[in-house]
């Protein structure tokens, strides 16, 4: 008999603990799928076919990305300060809410470097040159 | 147990023996489930697979010692090359990491009495032998493959390689790959579900988290070599034309598969020994890694992120630039992880009271090999650079600085590290220090020269050289620095396999070890641990109280689970206790339906479409039986 | 003691999911990737794909999912003898399916073939592949249509649990081939 779910961080499948820790990583995922895609598509010998705006699509999608691994870091941020008193090693909840915290503090601004640079890089360079 | 242990013990002990004893003799070894046992057919093949890459690598340098040699052909030098490549990607690292060192420690570090799948695990090493001399015949009766272990089409394909060589490489692999799938998912359940109660994720040693994470990159990376395979053998035994452009098929699919696939596997062959080495430097520095959250952090992204690199593989090919850019900019972040992991295990090393024993020294000549390796391959995430030095000696310096550094290094040491816990013995600290230091100036006088060479324009994959060309001397320097490689390697070897017979008795943790394998005997006895341990922190041993806990359960009985086989099971995140589980042990089908799946493949190779579904057939048997016995209700 | 977090033997087939999934994943990707690189597609003395068969196919595929999830049940609540009609019913749905399947490709492959073009070698290659792990599931269903005869234990409506998982994947899975299957005429 499985128990009911809970949503709060105290449950260990609780999603916004998750989005804290995932969802940068996620955000940049999905700007890599559709961004490498689109870039395949239109810089490919039926590229003229779909006319994709390239660079439109990296300032979308990389702005929703931008703010998505925002979101889950100030989440993270959030849950670091409401188990302030906890260390990484002690018993879940606070302990596991805690460690997954610092591994979303941590994870977030990384994944915004590597977002922002991908976006900006991708408007800069012309598109469909051959490297 | 030093002091006489009371009868009640006694008794207990004797009846967990009992119910975990292992068959005797050849049988017992063939039908095992055993993890330890498993472990060390592990070892043993792997080890001897690197001796066979070794030789190879011995003829290639060999080979090059000087201009316009004749010691190899350059077909023999192509196969001698390509399956070095390959023996040592994927009949050494992987099996000897992730097959002996993960499943000999991994249950004894979370816990429990073994793996989650203790059959599947014997089919996983039963699947590998079978899956490494299936491709050594193909080596063996002078039709190995020779198209290099990324082996590009179209060279491999049909047309330019009609022989069997690229199929035996291709179906080979395809047949390997089986075996580490079901030891990534074993891996990745075990972890998840047969952790001690009390280890919740964050009191997970992070030994655990980093095979966590090389579980999870397999999971996702073999399928796309897996794809990229079967493509090819579709390509070249049914005449499809996935990678012929002539019918609108692309070679530059061959690529884009073969690397989602390779650079993961890279850093699949590096984890481990991120693993290995986060649990050598607090055991001989007296001290817990500095930012532990942020290791074990690092130790994951680097697995997540390795998913975004691979074009930079392929930077020479030709793609646009806004495609490569994707792969610049990851592959540029993804040095922060490891930049994170150096500076914790330096910083621990610092502020810790570091014994130098043979293991340290091992994971410190890691350190200093994985910077440079590093430095080296940060150099590549730049286009241009890239452009110059791609497909010279400057990459195949790099490479092997971070896969004979970085991965090579602290599987040494972690051989020596726990040589006493599975042996019971202590090996000679003196000859061990030998060992690393001939060892370390072996391997840099072999490949530092390799970045000048590059730099010169030495082009990799040459079966010669021209003799007026300048890279004679340091071509040399590099064959003789690989016969002392070579000799620092034999000397670990006869270091340890002396010791196994004349070493002092180890006792059960020699070291002060951190992790729960030291809380049991030298060698553990098959059922690990007599009473599940009581874990509050990532470091059980250096928790006082609760070793004191878990002498006190023993003397009472409590957590001791001597009904059957049996090993608890906890929840996936806080390890809370969830049910007793009973394990399955020995069993004939796994190394039977081995062998089936060699039939399968070697049909499948001589084009036997009948024959091969036949034997599909049998394995579709065996696993229906194999699965129709049941453990026991709970 | 009952458990509260789900069993090893469903954790090991939801990770198969995934790693297969990734398979296929490849091999979708590997499709669109061809595509990008043809000017034509199909090419030239290819017609398109007709759309009517292969989506009815997957319906009925996707409609054994039903009493898939009702044998499940079922066994759930004990009802043992309802388990395995139910599941009987999903086996024949899904080997209907499958013997509809194998006879359109063979039908197909007397228009054009994998050896023509990349175009027919990817798109035999990806219905194959599929076709192939309907087959996989049809013999989970034999395993487990020989044992449910004999009772039920936990062990087999863990089977039975798992079983199901595995073929809501591939009616997912059958969805996402149909869909690029069926591309160029979408």
């Amino acid at each position: 008999m499985r128990q009911r779910l809970e949503l709060s961080p105290r449950s260990p499948a609780s999603p916004l603990l998750w989005f804290a820790v995932l969802g940068a990583p996620a955000a940049w995922a999905l700007q890599f799928g559709v961004g490498y895609w689109l870039s395949n598509a239109q810089c490919s010998a039926t590229g003229g076919h779909w006319s994709i705006a390239l660079d439109t699509w990296a300032i979308v999608v990389g702005i929703l990305a931008f703010l998505t691994a925002t979101a889950s870091g100030a989440t993270a941020v959030a849950l670091f300060r409401r188990t302030a008193e906890a260390e990484e090693e002690d018993a879940p909840p606070s302990g596991r809410i805690h460690f997954l915290a610092i591994v979303g503090m941590t994870v977030t601004p990384l994944f915004l470097c590597l977002i922002a640079m991908t976006a900006a890089g991708t408007i800069v360079l012309f598109p469909c040159n051959q490297s | 147990m030093a002091v006489a242990a009371p009868p009640a013990t006694r008794e207990r002990l004797e009846r967990l023996e009992r119910i975990w004893r292992e068959t005797p003799g050849v049988l017992g070894w063939l039908t095992t489930t055993n993890h330890k046992r498993i472990g060390i057919l592990y070892f043993f093949t792997s080890l001897a697979f690197f001796g066979a890459g070794g030789v190879e690598a011995l003829l290639i340098r060999t080979q090059l010692i000087g201009p316009e040699q004749s010691v190899l052909s350059p077909e023999a030098f192509n196969q001698a090359m390509t399956m070095h490549g390959v023996t040592m990607i994927f009949l050494f690292v992987i099996p000897m990491s992730i097959g002996a060192f993960g499943n000999y420690l991994v249950p004894l570090m979370i816990g429990a009495r073994d793996m989650a799948f203790p059959r599947m695990n014997a089919l996983s090493y039963w699947i590998y032998l079978c899956s490494g001399v299936f491709m050594y015949v193909g080596l063996l009766s002078g039709n190995g493959p020779n198209a290099g272990w990324f082996d590009y089409v179209p060279l491999a394909s049909k047309t330019f390689s009609p022989g069997p060589g690229i199929d035996f490489y291709a179906l080979g692999l395809l047949f390997n790959g089986i075996s580490t799938t079901a030891a990534a998912i074993n891996f990745i359940v075990t972890i998840f579900k047969l952790r001690a109660p009390g280890m919740s994720i964050n009191r997970m040693p992070l030994f655990c988290f980093a095979f966590l994470a090389v579980s999870f990159a397999l999971v996702f990376a073999l399928p796309a070599l897996n794809a990229a395979l079967i493509l090819l053998e579709l390509d070249r035994l049914l005449g499809f034309h996935f990678y012929d452009v002539f019918r609108g098929g692309s070679t530059l699919l061959w690529q884009n598969l073969f690397w989602i696939f390779g650079h993961p596997e890279v850093y699949i062959i590096i984890l481990p020994a991120f693993g290995i080495a986060t649990s050598i430097i607090p055991t001989f520095v007296r001290r817990r890694m500095v930012a532990f959250p942020l290791v074990a952090l690092a130790e994951i992204l680097v697995a997540f992120i390795g998913f975004g690199v691979w074009a930079h593989h392929m930077f020479a090919v030709g793609l646009s630039t806004v495609t490569t850019v994707y792969f610049a900019a990851a592959s540029l972040i993804i040095v922060i992880p490891s930049g994170i992991q150096l500076f914790a295990w330096i910083t621990t090393i610092l502020t810790g009271t570091p014994r130098f024993k043979t293991p340290l020294l091992w994971i410190v000549g890691f350190i200093v090999l994985f910077i440079l390796g590093g430095l080296s391959g940060i150099t590549f995430a730049a286009i241009p650079f890239d452009q110059q030095l791609t497909d010279t000696y400057y990459v195949v310096a790099h490479f092997h600085y971070v896969i004979f550094g970085a991965a090579v290094f602290p599987l040494l040491g972690g051989m020596y590290y726990w040589f006493p816990k599975v042996t019971g013995r202590m090996y000679y600290e003196r000859w061990g220090q030998a060992s690393f230091w001939l060892t370390f100036v072996g391997m840099n006088v072999t490949f530092f020269p390799m970045h000048i060479l590059g730099l010169d324009g030495m082009p990799r994959r040459d079966y010669t050289y021209s003799g007026g060309l300048g890279w004679s001397g340091l071509n040399l320097i590099e064959s003789l620095g690989a016969y002392l490689l070579a000799t620092g390697l034999l000397t670990v070897v006869a270091n340890l396999a002396v010791s196994l017979f004349r070493g002092e008795p180890a006792g059960e943790d020699p070291w002060e070890g951190d992790t729960l394998e030291w809380a049991t005997t030298s060698p553990p006895p098959d059922y690990n641990f007599a009473v599940i341990p009581t874990v509050s922190s990532p470091y059980a041993m250096w928790d006082r109280r609760d070793r004191e806990r878990d002498a006190e359960n023993l003397a009472r009985g409590e957590k001791t689970l001597e009904r059957g086989h049996e090993t608890p099971a906890s929840t996936a995140v806080d390890a809370e206790w969830d049910e007793i589980l009973e394990m399955p042990s020995h069993s004939s089908w796994p190394p039977l339906v081995a062998l089936c799946l060699g039939g399968v493949f070697t049909m499948i190779l001589l084009a036997q479409w009948i024959a091969a579904a036949v034997f599909l057939l049998l394995v579709l048997v065996a696993l229906g039986a194999w699965h129709g016995r049941e453990p026991r209700a709970a | 003691m009952s458990a509260r977090s789900q069993a090893s033997g469903w954790w090991g087939m939801a990770l198969l999911i995934l790693t297969e999934a990734t398979l296929f994943g490849s091999l979708i990707a590997t499709y669109f990737y061809l595509r990008f690189e043809s000017t034509s597609w199909p090419p030239g003395g290819i017609e398109k794909p007709s759309v009517a068969l292969p989506l009815a196919f997957t319906a009925m595929l996707i409609a054994a999912s039903l009493p898939m999830f009702a044998a499940v049940r079922a066994a759930k609540a004990g009802r043992t003898r309802a388990a395995w009609w139910l599941l009987a019913l999903a086996t024949a749905l899904q080997g209907t399916y499958l013997g509809l399947q194998i006879d359109l490709f063979l039908d197909n492959l007397q228009t054009f073939g994998p050896q023509g073009s990349a175009y027919g070698s990817i798109y035999y290659a990806l219905l194959g592949l599929h076709h192939a792990h309907v087959a996989v599931g049809l013999a989970l269903d034999a395993w487990l249509l020989v044992f449910l005869f004999g009772g039920l234990t936990e062990y087999r409506l863990l089977a039975l649990r798992v079983t199901a998982l595995y073929w809501y994947f591939v009616s997912a899975l059958a969805v996402l081939v149909v869909l690029t299957q069926l591309y160029p005429s979408l």
